[in-house]
C-alpha cells in the first residue's frame, strides 16, 4: 500500500468510525429517552466500543514483519498523530489533569507546558532521525547508531523498566472506570481490560494499534469535548468551553469568598501532581519535556511513517491532538466547582445531590472525613450538623471529568459516553506501552541477542508471546499494587528523562558519543531517577534528611532533573576519554541525519 | 524513492543549517515560556475571556504557541532540505 492508499483508508475509517459513533450515540439517547435502562445502555454502550478494538485488532492482524512492528511506514502523519495522542493521554492526562485543574492550578498549567515542550522536543530533537533509522524501538535506535551488544541490552532493560509500571497503571484506571460503569466486579473489569488489549496487540502489532489509536482518539475526543460543550452552552448560552470557563472560574471563586473558605482536599490518583513553586517547578518542567519526547512508546509512532518530513509534521499534529483534552480539562475543572458550590456546599445531608453518593461508593467523595456514601453516613459523620460545609466536603480530582456531565443533571448517555472516552483513553495507552515493552524483549533481546539466526515467523511468534506475558505480568501489578502502579507510572517519565534522553541526544547531535558512554549514561541517568523516584514513593527508605527529594522540591514527575544532567556528563566524560566512534559508526549517524535516502533498517534486517 | 549524490560540503552545510534552526526553536521557546511563566503574575491584572490574562498565557496560550512552533519549524526545516537538495523524491 502506497502512503496515498494509506492515507486515504485512514481518511475513510475516520470518518466513517465518526460518523457510525455520533450516530450510535444519538440511538442510545433516544433509547434511553423511550425506557431502556442506564445499566442496559451502559452495557451496550461499553460492549460496542470494546468489540470496535477487538475487531480493528484481527482485522488488521498481519504476518509481515515491518507491518507488525511499524505499521507498514505508510501511517499518514495526521492520522499518526492522532494515535500517538491516544497512545500518551492515559488516565493521567484523560481523568488526572482535570483533577489537577481542580486542586492545584499552578502545578496544572507545569504539566501541560511541559507535555507541551516535550513534543516540541520530540519533533526537533528525535522524530525526523528516529524515522530514517527505520529502527523498532528506542534500544534498537541506539544499538544502531552506537553498535554493540551493550547498549541495546542496558536500553531493553531501561524501557522494560520505565514503561512496565505505566501498562500496569493504564490497566488497573481501566478496571476502575469499568467498574464505575458496569455492575462488574474489580477484577472482572480487569479481565476485560486484558482481553481487549490482548486481542488488540497481538495478532496485528503496530499496524492494529495505529487502527485502533485512530479509533479511540475520536472516541474520547468526541467524549471529553461534547458533554462539557452541553454544559457550557446550558450554562453560558455558548458551547466554547474553553471561552466560558474564565467566567464559571469567576463565580466559584466569588463564592469561595462569600463561604469563607475552599473545599477540603482529598488526592486523586491519576496525576498526583506535588505542590510546585520556584525549583520544583523549573525540574517539573524539564523532566516533563525530556521525559515525553523520549518516552519509547510515542517515539517508535515516529518511524511509522513514510519519510523524514512526515515524522516532524506528525508531531505537530500530536500536540494539537492532545491539546483537544488538555486545553478543555480547566473547563472541567472550573465547572465542577462552579456545581459543586452552586449544588453541595450549603445543602443538607438529605437534599445532596444523586452524585455525590454514586461517587462516594469509589471513594471519591468525601464528607465530614468520611466516604460520603449515603444521608445516614453523611449525618452520622457530620454530627448532626445541618448544612454540608465547603470546609466538610472533598471532591477528588479523579472524579471530576466523570461526574461532571451527573453535577449538569445531563442524560445517563453523556455520563456513559465520558466513561467509553476515560476507557479508550486508557487502553489506547496500554496498547501502546505493551508493545513498546514486548518489541524492546522480542525485537532486540530475543532477535538481535539471543536468537540472532531464528527466522523472522520465529521472531514475530516470540514477540507475540511476549505481549501476552507483559501484558499479564501489569495486571498482575495492577491487581495487586495499584497504588504504586499509579505512582511509579508518573516515574515513567521521569525515568525516560534521565534514562533514554542523554543518550538519545547524544546519539544524534554529537558525533563523539561512544557506545561505552551510552550505556554509562543511561545506567547512571537511569539509577539517579529510580533512587529519587524511590525516595518520594517510599519516604521510609534509609535516606539522609537532607537527602530527601520532597524537602527540594522533587516528585516522582520531576525526579528526571536529577538523572539528566547525570546522564549527560556521564556520557561527555566516559566518550572523551575512551575511544572515538569507529568510522562506520560515524557513516551511521551520517545517514541517520541526512533525510533522503532509504531507511537503514530494511524489514528487520540491521 | 531516488537516492541522489550530495558532496559532502552541501550535507556539512545542510547539517550547520539544521542544527541551528534546531537550537534556535528550542532556545527561542525555552525563553519565550519563561518569560510567560516569570511575568504572569504580574499580567494577571488584566482579563482576558474572563480569566486573570496571565493564566490565560499559561494555560491556554502558550500551549497553542508550541503546537503551532512544531509547525512551524516542521516547514522552516522543509525549506532547509530543499534548498540543500538532501530531501528524497
Amino acid at each position: 500500500m502506497t502512503a496515498s492508499d494509506a492515507s486515504g483508508t485512514f481518511r475513510a475509517v475516520a470518518t466513517l468510525f465518526a460518523v457510525a459513533f455520533a450516530a450510535g450515540v444519538g440511538v442510545l439517547f433516544l433509547l434511553g429517552q423511550f425506557g431502556l435502562t442506564d445499566s442496559a445502555l451502559g452495557t451496550i454502550f461499553v460492549t460496542v466500543s470494546l468489540l470496535t478494538v477487538v475487531v480493528a485488532g484481527i482485522g488488521s492482524r498481519t504476518m509481515h514483519t515491518v507491518a507488525f512492528y511499524l505499521a507498514g511506514r505508510n501511517v499518514p502523519p495526521v492520522a499518526n498523530g492522532m494515535a500517538t495522542a491516544a497512545a500518551f493521554m492515559s488516565a493521567g492526562v484523560y481523568l488526572g489533569l482535570a483533577g489537577a485543574f481542580f486542586t492545584d492550578e499552578p502545578a496544572a498549567t507545569t504539566f501541560t507546558l511541559g507535555l507541551s515542550f516535550g513534543f516540541v522536543a520530540l519533533a526537533v530533537l528525535f522524530a525526523p532521525y528516529f524515522r530514517k533509522s527505520g529502527a523498532y524501538g528506542v534500544a534498537d535506535f541506539l544499538a544502531i547508531r552506537f553498535g554493540g551488544k551493550a547498549v541495546r541490552l542496558v536500553a531493553v532493560v531501561v524501557v522494560a523498566l520505565c514503561l512496565i509500571p505505566a501498562l500496569a497503571a493504564a490497566l488497573a484506571a481501566a478496571a476502575l472506570v469499568a467498574t464505575a460503569l458496569l455492575a462488574i466486579s474489580p477484577a472482572e473489569a480487569l479481565t476485560i481490560a486484558v482481553v481487549v488489549v490482548l486481542f488488540a496487540t497481538v495478532l496485528g502489532g503496530m499496524q492494529a494499534v495505529t487502527l485502533a489509536g485512530v479509533i479511540q482518539w475520536i472516541v474520547m475526543a468526541l467524549a471529553f469535548v461534547v458533554p462539557v460543550a452541553i454544559v457550557s452552552a446550558q450554562a453560558f448560552s455558548l458551547p466554547v468551553p474553553e471561552l466560558v470557563f474564565g467566567q464559571a472560574r469567576e463565580q466559584a471563586a466569588a463564592l469561595v469568598a462569600a463561604v469563607g473558605h475552599d473545599l477540603a482536599a482529598l488526592a486523586g490518583h491519576f496525576l498526583l501532581l506535588a505542590p510546585t513553586t520556584g525549583l520544583g517547578r523549573f525540574a517539573t518542567l524539564v523532566s516533563l519535556a525530556a521525559g515525553v519526547s523520549a518516552l519509547p512508546h510515542l517515539l517508535v509512532r515516529s518511524a511509522t511513517v513514510s519519510d523524514v518530513d512526515s515524522a516532524r509534521w506528525s508531531a505537530g499534529w500530536s500536540l494539537l491532538a492532545v491539546l483537544v483534552v488538555a486545553l478543555t480539562a480547566p473547563a472541567y475543572a472550573a465547572l465542577a466547582r462552579l456545581a459543586i458550590f452552586n449544588d453541595v456546599v450549603g445543602t443538607t445531608a438529605a437534599t445532596l445531590p444523586n452524585w455525590v453518593f454514586a461517587f462516594a461508593k469509589l471513594g471519591l467523595v468525601r464528607a465530614c472525613g468520611v466516604d460520603a456514601v449515603s444521608i445516614t453516613a453523611v449525618n452520622a459523620a457530620c454530627h448532626g450538623s445541618l448544612t454540608v460545609g465547603a470546609g466538610d466536603f472533598a471532591v477528588s480530582g479523579d472524579a471530576i471529568v466523570l461526574a461532571l456531565p451527573r453535577m449538569f443533571g445531563l442524560s445517563y448517555v453523556m455520563s456513559a459516553l465520558v466513561a467509553v472516552g476515560a476507557l479508550a483513553a486508557v487502553l489506547a495507552a496500554a496498547n501502546a506501552i505493551a508493545l513498546a515493552v514486548a518489541f524492546a524483549l522480542g525485537h532486540d533481546l530475543y532477535a538481535r541477542l539471543l536468537a540472532v539466526r531464528a527466522s523472522s515467523g520465529r521472531h514475530l511468534a516470540v514477540t507475540r508471546l511476549l505481549i501476552v506475558v507483559v501484558v499479564l505480568a501489569a495486571a498482575w501489578l495492577a491487581a495487586e499494587r495499584a497504588d504504586d502502579a499509579y505512582a511509579l507510572a508518573l516515574g515513567t517519565i521521569s525515568l525516560s528523562a534521565g534514562g533514554l534522553f542523554p543518550a538519545l541526544v547524544a546519539a544524534v547531535w554529537w558525533r563523539r558519543a561512544n557506545a561505552t558512554g551510552a550505556v554509562a549514561g543511561m545506567i547512571t541517568g537511569f539509577l539517579a531517577t529510580a533512587a529519587v523516584v524511590a525516595a518520594c514513593r517510599y519516604p521510609g527508605l534509609a535516606v539522609p534528611g537532607w537527602l530527601a527529594p520532597r524537602q527540594w522540591g522533587l516528585s516522582e514527575l520531576s525526579a528526571g532533573i536529577v538523572g539528566l544532567p547525570l546522564g549527560l556528563i556521564v556520557i561527555v566524560v566516559v566518550s572523551l576519554v575512551t575511544a572515538p566512534p569507529t568510522k562506520e559508526r560515524l557513516r551511521m549517524l551520517y545517514v541517520i541525519r541526512r533525510p533522503g535516502g532509504r531507511p537503514l533498517v530494511q524489514g528487520g534486517e540491521s | 524513492m531516488v537516492e541522489r549524490f550530495v558532496s559532502d560540503a552541501n550535507l556539512a552545510a545542510w547539517w550547520s543549517a539544521t542544527a541551528r534552526l534546531a537550537a534556535g526553536v528550542c532556545i527561542g521557546l525555552a525563553a519565550f515560556a519563561g518569560l510567560v511563566l516569570i511575568f504572569a503574575p504580574a499580567l494577571d491584572h488584566g482579563r482576558f475571556i474572563g480569566l486573570p490574562f496571565g493564566y490565560f498565557l499559561i494555560a491556554l496560550a502558550t500551549p497553542t504557541v508550541l503546537a503551532v512552533a512544531i509547525f512551524w519549524f516542521a516547514d522552516r526545516q522543509r525549506g532547509l532540505d530543499h534548498r540543500y537538495d538532501v530531501i528524497e523524491d
